[in-house]
């Protein structure tokens, strides 16, 4: 019983660290507001499965947390088509009765830093979404996508580039 | 890229969830937790110890074991229930006795690793044809899931003991061995998932697989640097030797596959450009695995052996779905151009 009270008490912490940024992982995936609050909920509840009903120890659940997302983003990106940029954009249009969002939007290089992003690979996305918006290690991605650390500095340099290759399009 | 870290790090911090939504959710995990963690205590049943006979000897288990053993034989039990299958009533005899009592009485560590791996095989083999056709009742799918997770535990352990005996050699067989069959299996259990998201176990149970395969590959890490010891010079270039050979037949195996698929025409619905594609990427990583052992370099050499066979089995593994089941395999490409779209 007191390993059902421990686990409890670290879920909750890791729920408490990391909903956000688990949220955000899933926003830059779906580019639904409401959808990624969904997952991010839906992330939690079945890593609470996996530790109770299997058993499961988790040596690093922060990890655990960015596969579970990512997985049920990817479940979530093949049941639903594509939706074009404009779509996105407007399913995007990140909570209006959030004052800091509203904020957002008056910023126009956010907002067309939101825009390039839309326009990534989604594998690149993620990566910057890790490495740049939830300030993940190299390593930490590494071992959240069972890589090596060097292949993910290669992968995110070419984001990167791609995401310049956006901005000077746009430039010209 | 430095103007963009900063809009980056300023977009990080600006969304998030807000204060009550955040309230919400972290009130509605609470009261799932609670319920979940209620449903759990009530489905834990406490098994009380028999005052077996048994009991008063110190390796009881060996003796029963050995007696059930001999005992199946003369009836033929034995046979019927080592190929149950979940949902079979034989099942869990051969999960909870024939196994563990065949890695009992298997006579060196090697044997018994090797029955190890096949046990994990076969376990996560069995899960995945038997949900593809029928719903595993929760007995077996614990009783499976519960098998599977002890004989890694017990191979983990196994092999650190092997390498503190200094014999690392043997211990990185058995670890890329366990590799190999988990990593086979995370690609059927994913697809699986995929295509039949009813079976929510098959996401769970790759999930697992993940966590084994992490420890796995640390492990294999760990090995590797080891082996690179001066006492350990002959054993490490007969073991490259061993691996050349390897990579070589399993090459030209691939390649005869691609051959035949391509023959078979109308009847194969392998896709085709994808295999070659994949056939080309592994033989640009075994040109730069012959490379690295040009300068020297072993250790790396057994790191990118242990991605080729990786990747290897993968290709033999979409060649052979593509050919047998009717599973689709999953088209990354497809779902980028998806997304950009």
């Amino acid at each position: 019983m007191k390993q059902v009270e421990k686990n409890k008490e670290i879920f909750i912490k890791a729920y408490d660290d990391h909903s956000d940024a688990i949220f955000r992982y899933c926003l830059f995936r779906v580019f639904d507001r409401e959808k990624a609050k969904e997952l991010m909920q839906e992330t939690f509840t079945k890593t609470w499965e996996y530790i109770i009903k299997d058993k499961g120890k988790i040596d690093n659940i922060r990890a655990f947390l960015y596969r579970v997302a990512h997985n049920m983003c990817v479940n979530e990106i093949i049941k639903n088509k594509a939706y074009s940029l404009d779509e996105m954009s407007e399913k995007a249009g990140f909570d209006p009765e959030d004052k800091n969002i509203r904020a957002l939007e008056d910023e126009t290089e956010i907002k067309i830093l939101i825009e390039k992003i839309q326009l990534l690979k989604p594998n690149e996305r993620d990566l910057l979404t890790m490495r740049y918006i939830n300030d993940l290690k190299v390593s930490e991605i590494a071992k959240i996508l069972n890589t090596l650390p060097n292949t993910v500095s290669v992968k995110i340099s070419r984001a990167e580039e791609s995401l310049k290759k956006l901005y000077q399009i746009n430039e010209k | 890229m430095k103007n963009n870290n900063f809009k980056f790090k300023e977009l990080g911090n600006k969304i998030k969830l807000s204060k009550a939504e955040k309230e919400i959710y972290r009130d509605k995990m609470l009261e799932f937790i609670n319920k979940e963690t209620f449903i759990q205590k009530s489905d834990n049943k406490k098994s009380i110890a028999s005052p077996f006979y048994f009991g008063l000897f110190i390796r009881r288990h060996l003796v029963l074991t050995s007696l059930v053993i001999i005992l199946f034989l003369s009836t033929g039990l034995m046979v019927s229930a080592d190929h149950a299958i979940p949902n079979d009533y034989l099942y869990q005899m051969r999960i909870k006795v024939i196994e563990p009592a065949q890695i009992l009485l298997a006579p060196t560590a090697e044997k018994k690793n090797n029955l190890r791996v096949k046990f994990v095989d076969k376990s996560l083999n069995d899960f995945s044809s038997v949900s593809l056709k029928e719903n595993i009742n929760q007995e077996d799918k614990e009783a499976l899931i519960e098998s599977v997770s002890i004989n890694i535990e017990n191979l983990n352990n196994e092999i650190n003991n092997s390498n503190k005996e200094n014999n690392p050699s043997n211990s990185l067989k058995t670890a890329n061995d366990l590799k190999s069959v988990l990593s086979s299996h995370k690609i059927i259990l994913d697809k699986i998932s995929e295509t039949n998201p009813e079976i929510t176990d098959a996401e769970i149970l790759s999930l697992k697989i993940d966590e084994e395969l992490d420890k796995t590959e640390n492990i294999i890490n760990t090995l590797a640097q080891k082996i690179q010891t001066p006492d350990d010079t002959n054993i490490l270039d007969q073991k490259i030797d061993d691996q050349k050979e390897k990579i070589n037949i399993s090459l030209l195996a691939l390649q005869n596959d691609i051959k035949m698929a391509k023959d078979s025409k109308s009847n194969s619905i392998v896709d085709l450009k994808e295999a070659e594609e994949k056939f080309t990427k592994i033989k640009d990583m075994t040109e730069e695995f012959n490379i690295k052992l040009e300068q020297g370099e072993k250790e790396k050499a057994i790191i990118l052996y242990d991605q080729i066979i990786q990747k290897i089995d993968e290709l033999e593994l979409f060649i052979k779905i593509n050919q047998e089941n009717n599973i689709e395999i999953p088209d990354e490409k497809l779902e980028n151009k998806k997304d950009v779209d």
